[in-house]
């Protein structure tokens, strides 16, 4: 499935922690990274590499495509589709056969480029003049995504594979009349929330940690449109749209109680998720969701006056912010608000093992791997051959 | 970060027992840090409360209790500032870390009320009208003085924000997208001339070890000021079009030739957008061709030769990595 050897992935991994951590004074005084950076053969540049890579690639390659259809611009009336067909399939060709192949490229901008518009041509080829087969076009480019987000580690891939169910979806139900529209909301709270539950054992599944960031992008955007389903605003303005109606302000949609129900307890949950399981990705989202939330209830229950919304708001925020901040001056059951670096390394290093040894009985077992197990002295060698 | 590389890291020697076990700790959750998200509530929080008392006093202006309002703005503002002077560390040219976790949003705040402050004294009272580039020089200077004596990069960007209104430049994005954030021509020549002042000063302030972490603030503005300026001069200037244009690809050149010897790549995206702008500028009004083979091939060729070049440079750019 990979489009990369599993090693080179890994062996360029380790390399990047490896960077991250000595950056952080986390490693060994000294450290030399020699030995991961000459294991580590693809060729991964940092972030200002592959914005210029991106943005001199999408330049070069539009002109390219606009030489192909110029050169085949008799075929055009007819066979637009094949064109866009064959130079879609010619990019993702060109990346494998050029970029992964030869030059060992992994995610450097120009991929991207490569990538992303190999999969945008061969959508329009897929589509034709025909809209009224919109739903099929979204859904085999879901799947087109999906292939292509595991193929090439993509976390881009994995959203946009997940808005182009939704974007299936919504065609269907815009054809299907108004009974379809009024379910939707519940099928893509209920598909997604499927969503989430398939990642989450997906997450814990050790032969998948080369995926370990687009699981990770799975579960967020899936808690996003869970949110998304429920929430008020969302889906009054897109039912409108989707119906081609207009509501008036005392006019309301189905289970209106529902969704404002929805609107406020779910930015509730996911927070609390968050904190219980101390999972970023739920408190993130549940802030996000939070913020939306107040948007979706000003919005219709407005008393003009956003300025006030917005300073208590900021006073809010502010509050909570410091109360954390000062109730988390010391370690409370392993949350801390220090940033993890060799600065407060002491301390936290301190109360680390003060954990291990009181709460940590699941971390014993590794230790004493490490201790009693014979691979420990020639492990330089046995981690990458 | 899984369980996997952190064993890897330690059974090449690379981790102390200690760390690995911190790590561990850490992959695991054991041990949490909520780093980043209180200090994003924090910076959320003194952005949507400036930003709201700055609306709310704009929109009841002309109604009572004008001077309790700015009595409680200025007590506010001076708050902030007593709490950040009262944390009083020597100063340092080189980074330093903020004493407490709130100290750079107090400061942050403090700055931002300040601006609101002078807007409302002056609606109050009047007092600078007239004046008003003068209070634009001084609040930048008070905001350099405080950005170098408490290390404080936003607090830099706002000073610098504030220098350039002083010249009369209007830095907003919504001017940006077509090139018309200048209210008369001549200010496109001062912008040009105050980008490459900062970009020069920038590089002086460096050299002299002052801060040396703040260079790249003061790059970014100096190179994306200096460039809007010569590109503005470029499509609305009636005459020496040309010189400007073949003027703004030397100094993309440079520019570029700059940032490899810094290692970075950043400024050799500035370099490749405004230069392959003033290229094609050239090019469009020189050839006055509108043959679609040669414009395609212009786009390929460029681009093509470009990546091959850069993609050779790329063992030079060691401080992105």
């Amino acid at each position: 499935m990979l489009a990369y050897k599993k090693t080179d992935v890994e062996a360029l991994a380790n390399w990047q922690l490896a960077k991250t951590l000595k950056k952080d004074g986390m490693l060994v005084d000294g450290a030399d990274l020699s030995e991961l950076e000459a294991a580590s053969t693809l060729y991964h540049p940092g972030y200002f590499m592959r914005i210029l890579l991106f943005v001199v690639g999408l330049i070069g390659v539009s002109g390219g495509i606009g030489m192909f259809f110029f050169m085949f611009q008799d075929a055009l009336a007819e066979a637009w589709q094949v064109l866009f067909l064959i130079s879609g399939a010619g990019l993702l060709v060109g990346l494998e056969a050029v970029f992964i192949k030869n030059l060992k490229h992994f995610k450097t901008g120009l991929t991207e480029v490569f990538l992303f518009g190999g999969l945008l041509m061969l959508g329009f080829g897929i589509n034709g003049d025909n809209d009224n087969h919109l739903s099929r076009t979204f859904f085999v480019m879901a799947v087109l995504c999906a292939l292509a987000a595991i193929r090439y580690t993509n976390n881009v891939l994995v959203a946009a594979s997940l808005m182009f169910v939704v974007a299936g979806l919504m065609a269907i139900a815009e054809r299907s009349g108004p009974m379809v529209t009024n379910l939707l909301p519940y099928m893509v709270m209920l598909i997604f929330s499927g969503g989430y539950a398939i990642s989450k054992r997906l997450e814990n599944n050790a032969a998948l940690r080369i995926w370990e960031n687009q699981i990770n992008t799975l579960q967020a955007v899936c808690l996003a449109l869970v949110y998304a389903g429920g929430n008020y605003f969302v889906v009054r303005e897109l039912g409108q749209s989707l119906r081609g109606i207009y509501l008036e302000p005392d006019e309301n949609i189905p289970f209106a109680w529902l969704f404002y129900t929805f609107t406020a307890i779910i930015p509730l949950i996911y927070l609390y998720q968050g904190v219980k399981t101390r999972s970023r990705i739920f408190i993130w989202m549940g802030l996000a969701a939070a913020g939306f939330s107040v948007f979706t209830f000003k919005y219709y229950f407005s008393l003009g006056h956003p300025e006030i919304t917005i300073t208590i708001a900021g006073v809010f925020l502010l509050a909570v912010a410091i109360y954390f901040l000062h109730s988390l001056k010391t370690l409370k059951k392993g949350i801390t608000r220090e940033r993890v670096s060799a600065a407060n390394l002491d301390f936290l290093t301190a109360e680390a093992l003060l954990i291990s040894q009181t709460v940590g009985s699941t971390s014993q077992p590794h230790q004493k791997d490490l201790l009693g197990g014979g691979g420990f002295g020639g492990g330089g060698a046995s981690g990458n051959f | 970060m899984t369980k996997q590389h952190i064993e890897n890291l330690f059974e090449k020697g690379l981790l102390t027992e200690d760390r690995y076990h911190l790590l561990l700790e850490i992959q695991s959750k054991k041990v949490f840090s909520v780093y980043y998200e209180l200090r994003t509530l924090l910076y959320l929080g003194v952005l949507l409360f400036s930003t709201g008392v700055g609306i709310l006093i704009y929109n009841n202006i002309g109604q009572v209790g004008h001077y309790i309002a700015l009595l409680l703005l200025l007590a506010l503002t001076v708050g902030c500032m007593v709490f950040v002077l009262k944390r009083q560390d020597p100063f340092t040219k080189s980074h330093w870390e903020s004493p407490s976790p709130y100290f750079d949003y107090a400061l942050l705040m403090a700055c931002l009320l300040f601006v609101i402050d002078l807007g409302y004294i002056e609606f109050l009272f009047g007092w600078f009208t007239g004046h008003l580039s003068i209070i634009s020089l001084v609040t930048s200077l008070f905001f350099f003085y405080l950005a170098y004596r408490y290390d404080h990069q936003g607090v830099l960007s706002l000073a610098i924000t504030a220098l350039a209104s002083f010249w009369g430049l209007a830095i907003t994005p919504q001017r940006w997208y077509d090139f018309d954030f200048f209210e008369e021509p001549s200010l496109q020549w001062v912008a040009v001339a105050f980008g490459a002042g900062l970009f020069a000063g920038a590089l002086i302030l460096k050299r002299r070890g002052i801060k040396p972490h703040f260079a790249t603030t003061y790059l970014n503005f100096g190179v994306i000021i200096a460039f809007f300026g010569s590109s503005s001069l470029m499509f609305n200037g009636h005459e020496g079009n040309y010189g400007i244009a073949v003027g703004q690809i030397v100094a993309a050149a440079a520019l570029a030739f700059f940032s490899i010897r810094q290692k970075t790549v950043l400024y050799i995206i500035y370099a490749y957008i405004f230069g392959f702008l003033a290229l094609t500028y050239l090019l469009a009004v020189n050839l006055d061709t509108f043959d679609i083979f040669f414009w395609l091939f212009y786009l390929i060729a460029v681009s093509t030769g470009f990546i091959v070049v850069i993609l050779k440079l790329r063992k030079r750019f060691k401080h992105d990595s």
